[in-house]
């Protein structure tokens, strides 16, 4: 199998070349299932918390994109409430060049910086837009709650 | 928590603690961006970027574009490159050694500096007596380790070399394999049915003594013509089969008679399915099974063929491709004879599996228990916290110390506010 030889790489490659604030590893010995954690980015609402996520490796990876999702609750305009991620890397944008290394890295990213214009969750989007310190303080509430 | 993970996967970083770090550079550039190995069959494309023929070319069967920048890609585009497929296949056969050499030799360092410094103690024990310049004399040795690494590694080839010149060559006139010794001593002799007994004893002799020095044909040359010519030429041979394999490979790839016929792509959704068992069988390919299965048999094949016929410069033969069709047929069709999830269900092998996967399958929904999955793995969650943390903690602590540094080239008094913060940060 192709991906699973490509996926114990990525695991090797994480275990010499951590990136930052993030990790990720596969549960138990299923090496197609992995958790991740990511650390709220310091200058964003999410400082502070850990956030937990859930990823699946298609058997044809990394010809797929993997399947991630947050397992903890997190009030974001492109993350719902099943912690599905709206991002475009992980979709239509994938290519098989990038690695969960760095797709976890464009996550944390995405929490610095959400993307109110291609939006998962409107009504967040719209207050992201319109009350931004309304946004910033609901988010915290949830990062103290959830992720802490 | 921890998979484990096993050590023969190579990764770039291998060179990171060897005497020469840059390597992980090299190391990089010459692997795939897709399944991140080793290039091979390398193709490029019109954007610039290099991909294993394999690799590329299924994923273009999905997608029209390059991995790495994007830009509009078909398989029709793609271009073998010789040069590139030989660099890599160069280096992989290189790599072992350079890795253990570089590593040893590091190690030798500390042995070989113990050495010199006794050495030299020595030494200047019985030139400069009564000088023990201990300060001069231990930045001298420094400067001796760094240069040791690289000149115990050129020591070394030079040593190898004689040695591996008296294992076995081949013999260019009956091509047996033989000791060099006895190859060059009396089997050439005897191959080329020259020479007088006394002759060969004589250039037994005299290559036995031989040096590896370049003067040594001009040294035995005029002794006995007949004799010396033939095994100056047979070491040629060797040392060019040995050594410049590759670089030939690649010089000679013109004269390679490749076959350029394409397998085309079908367009599947127009054949019935007695046309694509025709198709299937004028290849020599089975045509049982279903048609799904069936187009992905010529789909695979296609890849195999193309990749193989159109880009490596060491295409194998029909029959090898074949075989490599059959025994992907056979771990691929596991994935179709039953659910979805039958592949991971083989992979894991194990009763939890049920469980798992049942979690798994209400994780996009609703329904899904998230209290109960964060019970069901909260050491697994520490320790990636932990993890986490710990990164970030090294990466706060290297932009800090960067900074620091900065701080102390630049002004030094006039700032100490702000290395009071960030002493305070560090706590």
């Amino acid at each position: 199998m192709s991906s699973l030889k490509r996926i114990t790489k990525e695991l090797n490659d994480l275990g010499r070349d951590p990136p930052t604030s993030c990790s990720a590893g596969p549960v138990g010995d299923d090496v197609y299932h992995w958790q991740a954690s990511i650390m709220g980015p310091p200058d964003s609402p999410y400082a502070g918390g850990v956030f937990f996520l859930s990823i699946h490796f298609p058997t044809d990876y990394p010809f797929k994109p993997p399947k991630i999702s947050f397992t903890t609750k997190i009030y974001h305009p492109n993350i719902n409430a099943n912690g599905n991620i709206c991002l475009d890397i992980l979709k239509d944008q994938w290519s098989p060049a990038l690695t969960i290394s760095k797709v976890l890295l464009s996550i944390c990213s995405l929490l610095t910086d959400a993307n109110p214009d291609d939006p998962l969750v409107p009504e967040i989007a719209h207050l992201y837009k319109t009350d931004r310190a309304k946004y910033e303080a609901t988010a915290r509430e949830w990062t103290k709650k959830y992720a802490i | 928590m921890k998979l484990s993970v096993p050590e023969t996967i190579s990764n770039p970083r291998d060179f990171l603690h060897t005497s020469v770090p840059q390597l992980t550079d090299l190391d990089s550039l010459l692997r795939c961006h897709i399944c991140k190995d080793f290039l091979k069959a390398s193709v490029l494309t019109p954007c610039g970027h290099s991909f294993c023929s394999i690799c590329i070319r299924k994923y273009l069967q999905k997608e029209s574009k390059c991995p790495l920048c994007l830009s509009d890609l078909t398989e029709s585009m793609l271009q073998k490159e010789f040069l590139v497929q030989e660099i890599c296949s160069s280096y992989v056969k290189l790599r072992g050694s350079l890795q253990k050499h570089l590593t040893i030799s590091s190690q030798e360092e500390e042995k070989d500096n113990e050495i010199i410094i006794s050495d030299e103690a020595d030494t200047s024990v019985g030139t400069k007596r009564g000088t023990p310049d201990s300060p001069s004399l231990s930045s001298v040795s420094t400067k001796k380790r760094k240069h040791d690494g690289i000149t115990t590694l050129l020591m070394k080839k030079k040593t190898d070399h004689p040695q591996r010149q008296e294992k076995k060559a081949q013999c260019p006139i009956c091509s047996k394999h033989l000791p060099l010794s006895e190859l060059e001593g009396s089997h050439i002799d005897e191959c080329l049915n020259k020479g007088s007994s006394l002759e060969r004893s004589d250039s037994f002799e005299i290559l036995d003594e031989r040096t590896p020095s370049p003067s040594m044909e001009s040294s035995h040359q005029p002794l006995e013509e007949k004799t010396s010519l033939p095994s100056s030429h047979l070491l040629e041979v060797k040392e060019k089969k040995d050594i410049t394999y590759h670089n030939e490979r690649y010089l000679n790839s013109g004269l390679l008679q490749q076959k350029e016929n394409r397998l085309p792509r079908l367009d599947f959704q127009s054949l019935s399915m007695t046309q694509l068992k025709q198709k299937l069988a004028s290849l020599a390919l089975p045509s049982n099974g279903t048609k799904q299965q069936m187009v992905a048999r010529y789909k695979h094949y296609e890849m195999l063929w193309n990749s193989n016929f159109l880009d490596s410069i060491d295409p194998v033969d029909e029959n090898e491709l074949k075989r490599r069709l059959s025994s992907w047929e056979a771990k691929h069709n596991t994935d179709h004879s039953s659910d979805s999830n039958s592949i991971t269900n083989l992979l894991r092998g194990n009763k939890r599996t049920n469980a798992i996967s049942a979690m798994i399958k209400l994780f996009k929904s609703d329904r899904f228990d998230r209290k109960g999955w964060m019970r069901h793995h909260t050491s697994t969650f520490k320790a990636l916290k932990l993890e986490a943390q710990r990164s970030d903690k090294l990466a706060k602590m290297k932009k800090e110390e960067l900074s620091q540094k900065s701080d102390a080239n630049s002004e030094v008094s006039s700032e100490p506010i702000l290395k009071i913060d960030q002493t305070s940060e560090n706590n």
